[in-house]
């Protein structure tokens, strides 16, 4: 049953991801790709029913460990894409972003009912949690992120048909990617506080493979702090801060795998 | 047809910007343009279009190979673009300038501003003694026709100017226009007009000119707020979308002038767009962070879609302006033949006689009596009848003869014969 519901869910993901990356690519010209946010609400309507069962589960719970985070972290970047869409008209296909990382998360949330690590402190969890949401809005600053580059190089390049028609208008993508950060930020800044805190009480534990992991997240705290700071302080606009926040992104996924592979081989 | 007609010229699909820069003609020197293209050897008329996409001269001259290269000359002399240069002869010349007026011919297709541009251009030729009689009933033609193109087709609906190119790129970079900022430099109607078009959705104008009285007429006339030049510096830190229209053949805004105004605007999208030729902004200004800058040659892109939405109505204009053609041809078939000639040589040996009768009887033939004087204009138009016989019956053999042309056309010019087309198309002027 576990097995069918995960297949679904995969399918569907990737089925919308399709659908979204042909309506960024080629229009309405291929009907049936309207479809694809639907097809993706079917997933994560799926992939939601899935978790849920896993949270009722003793042991179990959104951020019980790094996989079922993982798979919590697929439904807040496809609920943020959702709302996103109701409030604001042609963000339709900025799903063609979300889509595809929302099927790797899912995928590498694969068995997160399985776990059989120890319970997590409440600290933890709370570190877990913060990052994790922080994370899930950073999802939506990313896709938007890259919305932006693309709509900026239609622009420039005065490519004025196709993508320029369909993507939103550049001050909107840049409006609605520092909202999506701004949100983030002090989420994933209490993450950072509670994750220091953790290690603390468990520094002697402290492996040195997990140095490399705390380098990188505390420089993209320091990075989105950048973006989100200096847009306020400097009116740091457009190009730049939507470079950072790809860049803070990729950050956050490269310690979220290296969270991902400990787990694997622990 | 054998329409002694000629056009050469370059446009914006052969000439880069830099090159129509060199060949742009300022308003205020068109007449004397006119005139030097009218002095050149084999021109008989001439008028000289230059707009931002295109440097034409249309000539009406007996012997087309030596005005082209009387024509090719005087390109040469503005800038080396004998190998863009374009030509079209009698009936194919006829057919472009129809398909100019009529905007078929345009960067964007179905654009408003070509036509009055057109007529402004041949109204200062007329002025400047560049127009004749030929170049006259073509015009009339070719602004009849473009006017029945934009009222009988659908070739203005859409995005056909670039007052609608501008608002769907500021909406592109902004999205809502509601609150944005708009300002317009120098007094250019096309940049009046996209600003007007953008103020529609919501935007706030305001206009600087070199001279503020014309920027305050300006700006009361289009709800704007009025500025000097000397205000660029404020005005940029405050606008989102620059139109600019200038008459200045050099840069207005250069790359420190908007890279230091961006750095007043904390990051603010910046749209330019230059409509002018010579342009008005360094086209550099467009690698700044956040700062879009369109030029002419830009619209390009987006006329390829505008195109493609309006081939059906293209479609349906060319075959209007063919209709056209086939009515010019005919009219011109008439004055070409031999009536016109033969009737307005007769009408001039006539009042020419009549005239001077006058002028005897009333002098030195004042003592003749009545019966007298009916016997002398008998007598007159006799010899006048005879000595046109000849004449009216040579032209009538040769009417569809190249010498028969030829002859015609000598008679015209040395009689000086004011031929009129039966039923020649009012110019229109309330486009």
């Amino acid at each position: 049953m576990y097995d069918a519901a995960f297949g679904l869910a995969a399918t569907l993901y990737a089925v919308s991801g399709v659908m979204l990356l042909l309506q960024l690519a080629r229009g309405p010209t291929i009907a049936v790709t309207r479809l694809g946010p639907w097809v993706l609400l079917a997933a994560a309507a799926v992939h939601l029913g899935l978790d849920v069962r896993y949270w009722l589960t003793p042991g179990g719970g959104p951020f019980a460990g790094i996989r079922p985070s993982l798979s919590t972290l697929a439904l807040l970047g496809a609920g943020g894409y959702f709302a996103l869409r109701q409030a604001r008209p042609r963000f339709d296909v900025v799903g063609a972003f979300v889509a595809p990382l929302a099927l790797f998360m899912l995928l590498a949330s694969r068995h997160s009912n399985d776990t059989t690590a120890a319970p997590l402190g409440a600290l933890t969890v709370l570190h877990v949690a913060s990052v994790i949401i922080g994370t899930g809005a950073f999802t939506v600053a990313f896709a938007v992120a890259l919305a932006y580059l693309l709509q900026e190089r239609q622009v420039k390049q005065k490519r004025l048909r196709g993508l320029f028609q369909r993507l939103p208008p550049l001050d909107v993508l840049d409006e609605v990617g520092f909202r999506f950060v701004a949100v983030g930020l002090p989420v994933l800044t209490l993450g950072v506080v509670t994750g220091l805190m953790v290690i603390a009480r468990t520094a002697a534990r402290a492996a040195s493979f997990e140095t490399w992991q705390r380098t990188v997240g505390l420089a993209v705290w320091v990075l989105f702090a950048g973006v989100l700071g200096l847009r306020i302080v400097a009116g740091w606009r457009g190009r730049r801060p939507a470079i950072g926040t790809v860049l803070g992104y990729a950050g956050v996924i490269a310690v979220l795998v290296g969270y991902y592979l400990r787990g694997l081989h622990a | 047809m054998s329409a002694p007609f000629l056009v050469v010229g370059v446009n914006h699909r052969a000439a880069p910007i830099e090159t129509r820069e060199r060949l742009a003609v300022a308003p205020e020197t068109l007449d004397a343009v006119v005139r030097e293209v009218r002095a050149l050897p084999s021109v008989d008329e001439a008028f000289v279009l230059a707009t931002c996409n295109r440097v034409e001269v249309y000539v009406a001259a007996a012997d087309q190979r030596a005005a082209s290269a009387s024509l090719r000359g005087w390109f040469g002399t503005r800038a080396p673009v004998d190998a863009i240069l374009y030509e079209h002869h009698d009936g194919e010349a006829v057919r472009h300038a129809f398909r100019v007026c009529a905007s078929l011919d345009s960067l964007v297709v179905g654009e408003p501003q070509i036509l009055g541009q057109v007529k402004e251009a041949f109204h200062v030729a007329r002025t400047a003694g560049g127009v004749g009689g030929f170049l006259s009933r073509l015009m009339g033609r070719a602004f009849h026709a473009a006017k029945r193109v934009r009222s009988e087709t659908a070739i203005a609906s859409g995005q056909v100017s670039v007052a609608s190119v501008a608002v769907d790129l500021a909406r592109g970079i902004f999205g809502e226009l509601q609150g944005r900022r708009v300002l317009v430099l120098g007094a250019g109607k096309m940049a009046l007009g996209a600003a007007r078009s953008l103020a529609r959705h919501g935007a706030s104008l305001a206009i600087a000119n070199r001279s503020y009285e014309r920027a305050a007429s300006l700006a009361k006339e289009h709800e704007a707020s009025a500025h000097p030049l000397t205000d660029l510096a404020m005005l940029l830190q405050h606008s989102d979308v620059v139109v600019c229209s200038t008459a200045a053949t050099r840069f207005v805004l250069t790359r420190d002038d908007v890279a230091s105004a961006m750095k007043g605007r904390r990051g603010r999208s910046l749209f330019l767009i230059d409509i002018t030729v010579p342009r008005n902004v360094d086209p550099r200004v467009g690698d700044l962070d956040n700062v879009y800058l369109y030029n002419v040659d830009d619209l390009e892109q987006i006329v390829v879609d505008g195109a493609q939405r309006r081939e059906g109505a293209t479609r349906e204009a060319e075959r209007l302006l063919e209709e056209e053609l086939r009515a010019f041809e005919a009219e011109q078939r008439v004055v070409e033949g031999p009536g016109p000639t033969i009737a307005a040589l007769r009408q001039k040996f006539h009042a020419t006689a009549q005239g001077e009768l006058e002028r005897s009887f009333g002098h030195r033939l004042k003592h003749l009596g009545a019966d007298d004087r009916k016997a002398v204009e008998a007598m007159l138009d006799a010899t006048l009848s005879k000595l046109l016989h000849h004449p009216t019956v040579r032209l009538k053999q040769g009417s569809a003869s190249h010498d028969g042309a030829v002859e015609r056309a000598a008679l015209q010019r040395l009689f000086e014969l004011d031929l009129e087309p039966p039923s020649r198309p009012q110019e229109d002027d309330d486009d």
